[in-house]
């Protein structure tokens, strides 16, 4: 008889314990979701490989969730956990924000705060207590010099439910994790001169947004760009009303040769709602720029017309509805078109919204020069029509109803990337006072042809954080609508990340998702049908086979 | 066919249970292993039945085809009688299963309850159940410990009746604490006490159970003849003090006859007293 | 093996009490999944598999044991070890029989309930297909965590053998299994070192994994060498036991 040995259970639990210690250390795993939601992307490998101080991530999401960010709350586990497998010098960190003493917890909230970091408010059941929770759904990443918070919610949109919101939050968030660990990597955020019309206020307002965090925006003139030439990363240049300076587009030419990218955001036509709604009345007057020659040698023509869009936000508009009583009413203002990016090009992909823009003029690709890609980024809805200006409006077209026939001109070119080479444009054309601008910096001018990369598009507006009386309002929200556009803050930050660091990330941002919500209406709409699916019918085959085996059982052995 | 027994020891812990066991066995022998309880009866089968091993020695077998049955005579209640035994015979890997479970049926007796659950049969048909499953693969060795526990009287005769049918030519170990059991069934007894075998005998055949003594205390000589005259009397032995012992093999109580004689000799008395079997003052 | 893994298998279904437990388990599956507040599908809102697959990781931590002791603690109760002993069934093969029959048991429950991610994936909004290798992945992942649930309960029973006794301890080693190592890695002591290895130690762990549709390597190992080893102790111990 063998005799029962205690040492040969303990060796044989060590034994255990070494498999499955090995097993982890040469881990790998098969993602079978059809979508690899939970395989590391490549480039996140690559970014993570690339810093190289360790670096902490901060889960905030912590304690009792509610049951809709359950899934997103281990899906964020997962990929943390998977990015610390792949590199150890990452930790991870969780945080319950509503832990610890009252002067811990206050000053932690006051710091949180001081970053643009709030809480939202949820309902959250654990066993049958029902309780309101602050719910911190952000996660912080840190090296030793930086902290960026990221958060873990997408904005969400009008009509959209909030486990809606939490699909697309959680499709989002991995870019976002991307994006701010490439941020940390760096030394310094990219700069970004503002040069142009309303520069000072674009710098202002772009430098207090959190979406636009990831940049320093700088108010630039032509001495400035032109000293900083080297540091500079992109250039955004605004024209509205006035032309830009002869100083200020030779420094841009000079810059932007430079394999510095760069954004246009003009206005072709000078009509603004204010003006229509002081007067009743304006004249939509086509300006010619100096500028619009500097574009025409890359092929792109800004059309003297208006774009007339049925897809369009709305103004408040007086109605007269036959009583004496007057209403002031929501009406669509065809001027003002929603813009929907081209899904297609990573560039201007997932934006989570239409891009608000306000008197919009088309642009025009020519065929040529052959030496220089376009790439439409942003058009219209088809049901257009455009006016040639100088012609005056008023409201009087908004009291009919529009006529669709009449709206048929199709999608519109509004946004648009060139890239390749052209001529210097000051080429043979320089001047004395343009000579010893140059000289001041020591820069020659260059005779050769020039490497651009530009993204062009026809309204300056859309990017301007918008005022009133009360003050400034961030970038994308509408003033008559009382409505944020987060898609203008969005293309912009994109099309700075796309022409600074490449279009990688956004392609992650880009990508669906076979995570999908519950169709309730359709459970609720034949309820009987699906609980007869889920309890009736496993209970009735359940008890149906016990019978027929203990009849077929009697059968063989009691007859 | 014959099974051989050496040297086999066993013990739980520091108690030792068997001590160097020693025993052989031939083909058609009906053996009883009788000892008290705690004697070590149901360990010595076990490990004759290869359900346990022992400490040391060893076991020959002419075969290996053992029919074991313990004395719990365990049995998977909820199961039919004959599904039960179709299990059986599928785990001996018994090829001809539905004639060999009916052939074991019949042998034992369980027709009429052949339908039932085993948990509805009374206990002498749940003996009957175990005792089927033993024969099922047509054992040469049947190990039965204690196979009589709680059966009542007429139980008991049948059961009896049973296993002479299936003794020949195999061999059939039974244990039991009740002499009269062994007595009434086997042709050799086996007296287990602590752990040894202190005692191995033959029996007779014919009825163990008519065998008794009768002491008789006289004041004189008498023929020894005239005592062995008396019908039921085999052999006769005498003491020095006038007393004598007459083996004695009759379902007659003879003492009546002995009385006769001794007056009819002219002697008087002293004492007459029954005894049982001498296979009892062993065991005592 | 054929005749003694039936054996055990019809030996659950001999009376109404396997019938009856199995009832109340797909009974407790509709209400958690559908009815009950905040456990449901409806609160969660997603069209996912995983919620099934971690609300039966849990259920079976019950189940299992409750069933399985049985199929050991009974051979005790009806003196039937001897029996297994004297048809010359050793006790690996009569464990290993066990351990199939009970994992037919646990395979005939999933596939009764599985009605749950026909429907899940029915209510879908965005498409109908199902995705299959995802569901196959998950119910592997599922069936590992049962079959270490039976390992261990049969390993339990082998040292216990009053069965509500060893029903209540193999819960508990199977809690503690589950949840136990997972709840000491969140201890401070461990943050930052042991805390990796300690949730890599716990079948929670890798029962959520493979629940959301990710099969690991270690998770496989993790179930096997588990399974091995408990079955191995089991029949050490009975090996060495006398009857």
């Amino acid at each position: 008889m063998k005799q029962f040995s205690i040492y040969k259970v303990f060796g044989s639990v060590f034994l255990l314990l070494g498999v499955i210690i090995f097993s982890v250390l040469v881990d790998t795993q098969w993602d079978l979701t059809p979508d690899k939601r939970y395989t590391l992307n490549p480039l996140a490998k690559q970014i993570v490989r690339s810093t190289d101080e360790p670096i902490v991530i901060t889960v905030l999401l912590e304690g009792n969730v509610p049951a809709s960010f359950r899934n997103y709350r281990a899906y964020l586990d997962h990929y943390l956990s998977e990015l610390r497998r792949y590199d150890r010098d990452v930790e991870i960190v969780y945080k319950d924000v509503n832990k610890g003493s009252p002067e811990e917890k206050l000053q932690f909230r006051k710091f949180l705060a001081s970053r643009n970091v709030v809480p939202i408010n949820r309902q959250v059941s654990s066993g049958d207590q029902v309780s309101q929770e602050l719910l911190f759904p952000y996660i912080s990443v840190h090296d030793d010099d930086d902290i960026i918070f990221i958060n873990l919610l997408s904005n969400q949109q009008p009509g959209q439910s909030e486990e809606e919101g939490l699909v697309e939050a959680q499709l989002a968030f991995e870019a976002k994790l991307l994006r701010a660990l490439r941020q940390l990597s760096k030394v310094r955020k990219p700069q970004v001169h503002v040069v142009g019309a309303l520069s000072q206020l674009i710098t202002e307002g772009y430098n207090r947004d959190e979406r636009m965090s990831g940049y320093e925006f700088i108010n630039s003139d032509p001495d400035l760009l032109l000293e900083n030439k080297d540091s500079v990363d992109a250039i955004i240049s605004v024209v509205k009303k006035e032309d830009l300076s002869r100083a200020e587009l030779l420094s841009i030419d000079v810059v932007s040769g430079g394999d510095v990218p760069m954004i246009w955001l003009v206005d072709k036509t000078q009509t603004t709602i204010d003006s229509l709604r002081r007067s009743g009345s304006t004249m939509a007057m086509g300006s010619s720029f100096q500028f619009e020659d500097y574009l025409f040698r890359t092929g792109v023509r800004l059309a003297p017309e208006l774009i007339m869009d049925l897809q369009s936000s709305t103004i408040p508009q007086v109605v007269n509805n036959g009583s004496s009583t007057e209403q002031a009413q929501m009406m669509n203002f065809p001027f003002h078109p929603l813009i929907m990016s081209n899904d297609l090009t990573p560039l201007a992909a997932k934006l989570n919204s239409p891009v608000a823009a306000y008197f919009v003029s088309p642009l025009e690709l020519l065929e040529f020069p052959q030496s220089v890609m376009k790439e439409v980024l942003l058009s219209t809805s088809p049901y257009t029509k455009s006016i040639k200006t100088p012609r005056p409006i008023d409201f009087g077209f908004m009291q009919i109803r529009p006529n669709p026939e009449e709206y048929q001109k199709g999608p519109l070119t509004v946004g648009v990337k060139v890239e390749g080479r052209v001529k210097p444009y000051f080429q043979n054309r320089l001047t004395e006072d343009d000579r010893s601008l140059l000289s001041k910096y020591n820069i020659p001018y260059t005779l050769d042809s020039q490497y651009i990369k530009q993204v062009i598009i026809s309204d300056a507006d859309m990017a301007i954080p918008p005022r009133d009386k009360q003050g400034y309002f961030p970038i994308g929200y509408n003033v008559l609508e009382g409505r944020m556009y987060d898609a203008n803050a969005e293309l912009i930050s994109n099309l700075l990340e796309s022409l600074i660091d490449g279009d990688d990330i956004l392609a992650i941002a880009q990508k669906t998702t076979s995570l999908s919500l519950i169709d309730k209406q359709k459970f609720y709409k034949s309820q009987t049908f699906y609980y007869l699916l889920l309890l009736a019918l496993p209970l009735v085959l359940l008890f149906f086979s016990y019978i027929v085996y203990h009849w077929l059982r009697k059968r063989k052995y009691a007859v | 066919m014959s099974l051989i027994a050496r040297d086999i020891t066993k013990s739980y812990g520091v108690q030792a249970v068997l001590d160097q066991v020693d025993l052989s066995l031939d083909k058609g022998e009906i053996v009883g292993l009788l000892g008290r309880n705690g004697a070590g009866k149901s360990t010595l089968l076990k490990i004759i039945a290869g359900i346990n091993r022992p400490d040391q020695g060893e076991l020959h077998m002419g075969s290996n085809t053992i029919g074991y049955m313990s004395e719990r005579n365990p049995l998977y209640p909820h199961m039919y009688v004959t599904e039960y035994l179709s299990w059986v015979a599928d785990m001996r890997t018994i090829t001809d299963r539905e004639s060999r479970v009916a052939w074991a049926v019949e042998k034992v007796g369980l027709d009429e309850v052949k339908t039932k659950k085993i948990n509805q049969l009374s206990k002498g048909f749940k003996q009957r159940v175990g005792l089927a499953a033993t024969l099922l693969s047509d054992p040469d060795i049947i190990i039965l410990d204690e196979p009589i526990n709680g059966l009542d009287p007429i139980q008991i005769t049948q059961y009896r009746t049973l296993i002479k049918s299936i003794a020949t030519d195999k061999i059939i170990i039974l244990s039991s604490h009740l002499i009269q059991e062994i007595e009434a069934l086997c042709d050799r007894v086996l007296l287990l006490r602590d752990g040894k075998i202190v005692e191995d005998r033959a029996l007779q055949r014919t009825g163990s159970d008519q065998n008794h003594t009768i002491i008789l205390e006289l004041n004189d000589l008498i023929d020894i003849t005239k005592l062995e005259s008396i019908e039921g009397v085999v052999t006769v032995s005498s003491a020095p003090d006038f007393t004598y012992r007459l083996e004695v093999q009759s379902t007659d109580d003879i003492r009546t006859d002995v009385f006769d004689i001794v007056v009819e000799q002219g002697l008087k008395i002293k004492e007459m007293k029954m005894e049982q079997s001498s296979l009892q003052q062993i065991f005592e | 093996m054929k005749a003694l893994i039936l054996k055990e298998f019809k030996d659950y279904w001999s009376n109404s009490f396997g019938l009856i437990s199995v009832a109340v388990l797909l009974l407790l599956a509709f209400l958690f999944l559908w009815v009950f507040p905040d456990s449901n599908y409806l609160s969660y809102g997603l069209a996912e598999g995983d919620l099934y697959f971690q609300f039966f990781s849990y259920l079976l931590l019950f189940a299992v044991p409750a069933y399985t002791v049985g199929f050991l603690a009974n051979e005790y109760r009806f003196g039937t070890e001897e029996l297994l002993r004297s048809l010359q069934i050793n006790w690996r093969s009569a464990l290993l029989a066990k351990f199939v029959a009970a994992l037919l048991v646990l395979l005939m429950i999933l596939v009764l309930s599985s009605t749950h991610l026909y429907v899940i994936y029915k209510l879908n909004l965005n498409s109908s297909t199902i995705p299959l290798a995802q569901i196959i992945g998950s119910y592997v992942g599922l069936i590992g965590v049962g079959a270490c649930y039976i390992a261990i309960s049969l390993m339990v029973t082998s040292f216990v053998q009053q069965t509500t006794a060893s029903f209540v301890i193999s819960v508990f080693v199977c809690f503690m299994l589950f949840s136990g190592f997972n709840l000491l890695s969140d201890l401070p002591v461990f943050e930052g070192g042991l805390d990796f290895w300690l949730e890599r130690l716990s079948l929670s762990y890798h029962a959520d994994q493979i629940g959301r549709g990710i099969l690991r390597l270690s998770t496989l190992v993790y179930f096997t060498a588990l399974v091995i080893w408990s079955i191995w102790l089991a029949s050490f111990r009975l090996n060495t036991k006398e009857v």
